[in-house]
């Protein structure tokens, strides 16, 4: 098993508190709530304040527990539709290296000594995420080639000169790729997006023959989050970095292992910017993977999403079951649901009577997901 | 226009060219500079307008 797959509950407990203490001390966010918590048990935690996203953009800078000289990446992360309204996350050398040796382990398991990884996502500037997941592959002796998503056909001709063992980018892409590149057939394959339909990783499995490896992670998690390991059952959680829990939506109430709730986590060793009970807004499931590790089982999706129907997930699983559809985009008005379909918008027809269909091209490929429908009011 | 005086040497500023080095890429700016120990001033329009946008653009994950 992997070391970041070990939970500890008296380490956890530290480390909370540990993070408390740097937060009381040395942040200028809920000073006072921080230093004065005395976290008897982890169950006291679900006492504290949650943070949310609002939170973080108007407070980042108060959150900041080092100098800002110690600040070695910042990542900026816009919200859609709010002009002037963004999270900026800020990171120290030790929280980048405590990702990269994430990386380095996850992929480890994935990967053999000697094999290429090709990275199909856009390159990031310095230290950001493909240039801690290179570094994190060379640690463990696999190349890594960073493809950064052109355009399908583009991108399937420089992966063939490549004929990597491994590739890592976002689901629908790929599965994009293996449909119209049957050829390139990679060993195995690990998608990260903050959400992957089941048909996707059965078909990206079922064409390409690879292994296919699931990986939650969002920014605020330091990048990685839970991966899947050779079971390929429930993702193991980074239990060093991140302490999990599951509450309702609604309430904040804590819920146990197996019951589908918001996803909230807390850091255990962040030094620019600890998190306590971050509201991720996605909806996951707690429990335990096959092989015992504590995993997140399934990650469901976005929490405003999933309380509409169709949801975007409904019909990612349904659509992208199809072979014939390459890619769709959805919007939800008031005559109901539009979709575009990138394929066969027959068969698309078939499967959503009552949607209005048309035959189209998607948007150009940037190789990010973020799964998204458009909601048009009247 | 007011002049600047840098606080620490009395001097009084003097426009010159700032170059930015943030992440890999470079920007730049003319500026008031203190000519005796290089100090700057960066306006708050300059901070919150292009500064922001090119952090911004620099800061994806």
């Amino acid at each position: 098993m992997t070391s970041f797959s070990r939970f500890d509950p008296d380490k956890t407990l530290a480390s909370l508190r540990a993070q408390l203490r740097l937060l009381g001390e040395r942040g200028r966010f809920r000073q006072e709530v921080y230093a004065s918590a005395k976290l008897r048990s982890l169950d006291a935690l679900a006492e504290l304040p949650f943070t949310s996203p609002i939170d973080i953009i108007p407070h980042g800078k108060d959150m900041l527990c080092v100098s800002p000289r110690d600040v070695a990446r910042v990542v900026t992360l816009s919200s859609s539709g709010t002009s002037g309204a963004a999270k900026r996350l800020c990171f120290s050398r030790g929280d980048l290296e405590r990702t990269t040796a994430f990386f380095a382990e996850g992929m480890g398991v994935i990967c053999r000594s000697g094999d290429l990884c090709a990275i199909v996502m856009p390159d990031s500037s310095e230290m950001g995420l493909t240039s801690l997941l290179s570094e994190g592959l060379r640690r463990i002796d696999v190349e890594a080639a960073v493809v950064p998503p052109r355009g399908y056909a583009e991108t399937a001709a420089r992966l063939r000169e490549l004929k990597p063992d491994v590739m890592v980018g976002a689901p629908v892409f790929l599965r994009r790729l293996a449909l119209e590149s049957v050829d390139i057939k990679p060993r195995a394959v690990l998608v990260s997006s903050d959400y992957c339909a089941d048909s996707v990783v059965a078909t990206l499995g079922r064409v390409w023959g690879a292994e296919v490896y699931t990986h939650y992670g969002l920014t605020e998690t330091g990048l990685g989050c839970a991966v899947q390991c050779r079971e390929r059952d429930g993702m193991h959680i980074r239990c060093d970095e991140l302490y999990i829990e599951i509450v309702d939506p609604a309430t904040g109430t804590p819920l146990p292992d197996g019951t589908p709730g918001e996803i909230v986590i807390s850091t255990l060793r962040r030094e620019a910017m600890p998190l306590i009970r971050y509201r991720t807004g996605d909806i996951g499931i707690k429990g335990r993977c096959r092989c015992g590790a504590p995993a997140l089982m399934k990650v469901l999706g976005r929490a405003d999403e999933l309380s509409r129907s169709p949801s975007l997930y409904e019909l990612d699983e349904l659509l992208l079951g199809c072979d014939g559809i390459l890619d769709y985009s959805a919007s939800r008005g008031p005559d109901g649901l539009e979709v575009t379909v990138d394929g066969d918008a027959e068969a698309a027809v078939r499967l959503l009577p009552g949607a209005r269909i048309t035959a189209g091209g998607t948007a150009p490929p940037s190789g990010r997901e973020k799964r998204r429908m458009t909601q048009r009011d009247a | 226009m007011d002049e600047w005086k840098c606080r620490k040497c009395g001097e009084a500023l003097v426009k010159k060219k700032t170059v930015f080095d943030y992440m890999g890429r470079t920007f730049s700016e003319e500026l008031y500079k203190c000519p005796k120990c290089g100090l700057v001033l960066i306006p708050p329009d300059l901070a919150k307008g292009r500064m922001a946008e090119v952090e911004e653009m620099l800061e994806d994950k």
